[in-house]
């Protein structure tokens, strides 16, 4: 008890993480996400439902359309979920007994944000398991279907044809970069929405606002082409500021190329993931910048 | 070396239309190792704001604030110091016990020693019996008590106590008082705030009045209270005709009577004995239990 005091306190990623995983139960206990995660794995299971011409079609339409519940998912849970996590601990006042023991407010904020960083990976993995077993579900019943066919003389293609075809687009290695880059995409719509909440209060606007920034990291690739054309020089400043300060979210957007069966050089997957983590990262240092000067 | 110190500390908050509320003006004053300071004052006349500001939990608009001789807006500082909040408010969904270990584990503490000290800590405060139920469905004066027993967690030297026994039912009050006491006993400094007049009157040491965010009157409660010109006697059986021959005494050895009656029984001694005659007969009442006996003073 009589040790002297120390003079310097360093950052500890125990308290990190006890934050985190106080962060995960906090979320998980709300109802908003229960509805989002399940109307989530309903609708990627719903693709089984929408039968197609020929088998090939199929798999492409579930793949199509899987991926793009993940990723919306993905970015509707981080973004309500972490638009609340500030308000919650101000409104409530918890923040106040954690901030009196010797915790970093740094070690606050990041830990908020591994815990809903852990969540979303957690939950972007839920939803590819459904998707997987769903893929493999049909897989198995087209191959079934194909065995069949083939059984019947007069068959045109050899139903081992068929089968490989089958499973070269069912058992495709490129499903995984997508996954991954799904997720590298919704922790950068995490730590946009952190930074927002260090300065704004209304959860409301909050959301809003990163759906905006959502949606122009979407559209910035199609407006920067749009703007070499004959756009007057304001338009082509304004496009280069938001170029500048909004990502490039279709970048992580694998979709069409897997569902095309296009060769997705692996290196391009990790420049991709390392430019995310990269602007995720700035984002955090501003938060952290602004949550440390923040009157709580 | 003080274990509180500090130095024109000033808060001022922004309200609606740009004005100023000052919620501290210029405060000097210092807590001194191992004493009870109680700090009173009207609502509103700063006394939370104190605490926050020596937390670190505000900024303050000018001046400063140092525990033990470190910096307030140093993290380190609060290493030797425990806070319970007014109104405390943790996490509804953690149970009592889980509540405890969090605040252990921030403050570094883990395995054994963290179990070992969250069961002390629930005895101490007397919540045993509830601590798998969930805060949410915690009384206000439990919410307290928890609150008290996560300020304790890591062993500090100093605590800040808001206002500790709101809202906690007489009897309780009483064992925080006493807690209040051994804690002292065990070389502990104490800053207390408090409406509760008695009370503060019986733990402190020294106290201070706050007043719009100024200090307006300290000292040492003995002093400030001390009437050595009075007596007073309270006497059990005494007949008439022995009354007579007190007073007479009094009058021809140069006293003064100024006043004599029966005291009357205060609505706390009757709270009290009615709640404790009940207790003998069951063991264990339906709100927060009594700590069968407080643990003695650890290492
Ligand atoms: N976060 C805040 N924002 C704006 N004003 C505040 C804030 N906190 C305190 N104040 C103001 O500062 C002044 C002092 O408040 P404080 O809470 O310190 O009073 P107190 O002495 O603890 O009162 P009480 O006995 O009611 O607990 C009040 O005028 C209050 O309105
Ligand atoms: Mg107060």
């Amino acid at each position: 008890m009589d040790t002297p005091t120390p003079r310097r306190l360093g950052f500890s990623f125990g308290r990190l993480w006890t934050i985190g995983r106080n962060t995960m139960t906090e979320v998980i206990r709300q109802k908003f996400f229960y509805i989002l995660l399940v109307f989530g794995l309903v609708v990627i299971a719903s693709s089984h439902f929408f039968a197609q011409f020929s088998s090939a079609e199929q798999i492409k339409f579930i793949k199509d359309f899987s991926l793009a519940a993940i990723t919306i998912f993905g970015a509707l849970i981080a973004m309500v979920g972490t638009a609340e996590l500030l308000p919650l601990e101000l409104d409530n006042r918890t923040i106040y007994p954690i901030l009196a023991k010797p915790v970093h407010r740094a070690e606050f904020l990041l830990g908020k944000f591994a815990g809903m960083a852990m969540l979303l990976l957690f939950t972007i993995l839920l939803m590819s398991l459904i998707f997987a077993g769903l893929l493999f579900y049909t897989e198995r019943q087209l191959l079934a279907g194909a065995a069949a066919a083939a059984s019947v003389p007069g068959a045109e293609v050899s139903p081992g044809e068929i089968a490989a075809q089958i499973l070269q687009q069912t058992r495709d290695f490129a499903l995984l970069k997508a996954i991954f880059l799904i997720g590298i995409k919704a922790l950068i719509v995490c730590a946009i929405s952190l930074l927002i909440s260090t300065f704004a209060t209304s959860v409301i606007f909050n959301v809003i606002s990163s759906v905006i920034i959502y949606l122009c990291g979407h559209l910035e690739a199609g407006a920067r082409q749009a703007s070499l054309g004959d756009q007057s020089p304001v338009v082509r400043a304004l496009m280069r500021v938001i170029a500048f300060f909004v990502p490039d979210l279709n970048a992580f957007n694998l979709a069409d190329a897997v569902v095309l069966g296009q060769h997705i050089p692996l290196r391009l997957v990790l420049n991709t993931a390392g430019y995310g983590i990269f602007y995720a990262a700035i984002a955090l240092a501003v938060a952290l910048v602004i949550f440390q000067e923040k009157e709580i | 070396m003080h274990a509180i110190e500090t130095r024109s500390l000033t808060k001022h908050f922004r309200s609606t239309w740009r004005r100023r509320v000052v919620g501290l003006d210029h405060l000097n004053f210092a807590v001194r190792e191992n004493e009870v300071y109680g700090l009173l004052g009207p609502n509103g006349s700063g006394k939370s704001t104190t605490l926050k500001l020596i937390l670190g939990l505000y900024r303050p608009s000018e001046g400063e604030a140092e525990i033990f001789g470190m910096g307030v807006e140093r993290t380190a500082s609060r290493t030797r110091v425990g806070y319970l909040p007014e109104n405390p408010y943790f996490y509804r969904y953690l149970t009592g016990e889980e509540t405890v270990r969090f605040f252990g584990r921030l403050c570094g503490m883990r395995g054994r020693r963290l179990e070992e000290k969250v069961a002390e800590l629930l005895a101490l405060v007397g919540l045993e019996a509830h601590r798998h139920r969930r805060l949410a469905g915690y009384s206000k004066g439990m919410l307290q008590r928890i609150g008290l027993a996560q300020a304790l967690v890591h062993d500090p030297r100093l605590l800040l106590l808001d206002e500790p026994t709101a809202g906690v039912d007489p009897i309780g009050s009483i064992e925080i008082r006493d807690l209040i006491l051994k804690l002292r006993g065990m070389g502990k400094t104490l800053l207390l705030c408090s409406h509760l007049l008695d009370q503060v009157q019986d733990v402190c040491d020294r106290i201070g009045i706050l007043h719009y965010g100024k200090m307006i009157l300290e000292g040492d409660v003995k002093d400030l209270l001390a009437r050595r010109e009075q007596f007073q006697f309270i006497c059990e059986d005494l007949t008439d005709p022995a009354r007579t021959k007190v007073r007479e005494a009094i009058r021809a050895s140069g006293g003064r009577i100024v006043s004599e009656g029966n005291p009357a029984t205060t609505l706390e001694q009757l709270f009290l004995q009615s709640v404790r005659s009940a207790d003998r007969g069951k063991a264990v009442a339906s709100g927060a239990t009594r700590p069968v006996d407080l643990p003695t003073a650890q290492p």
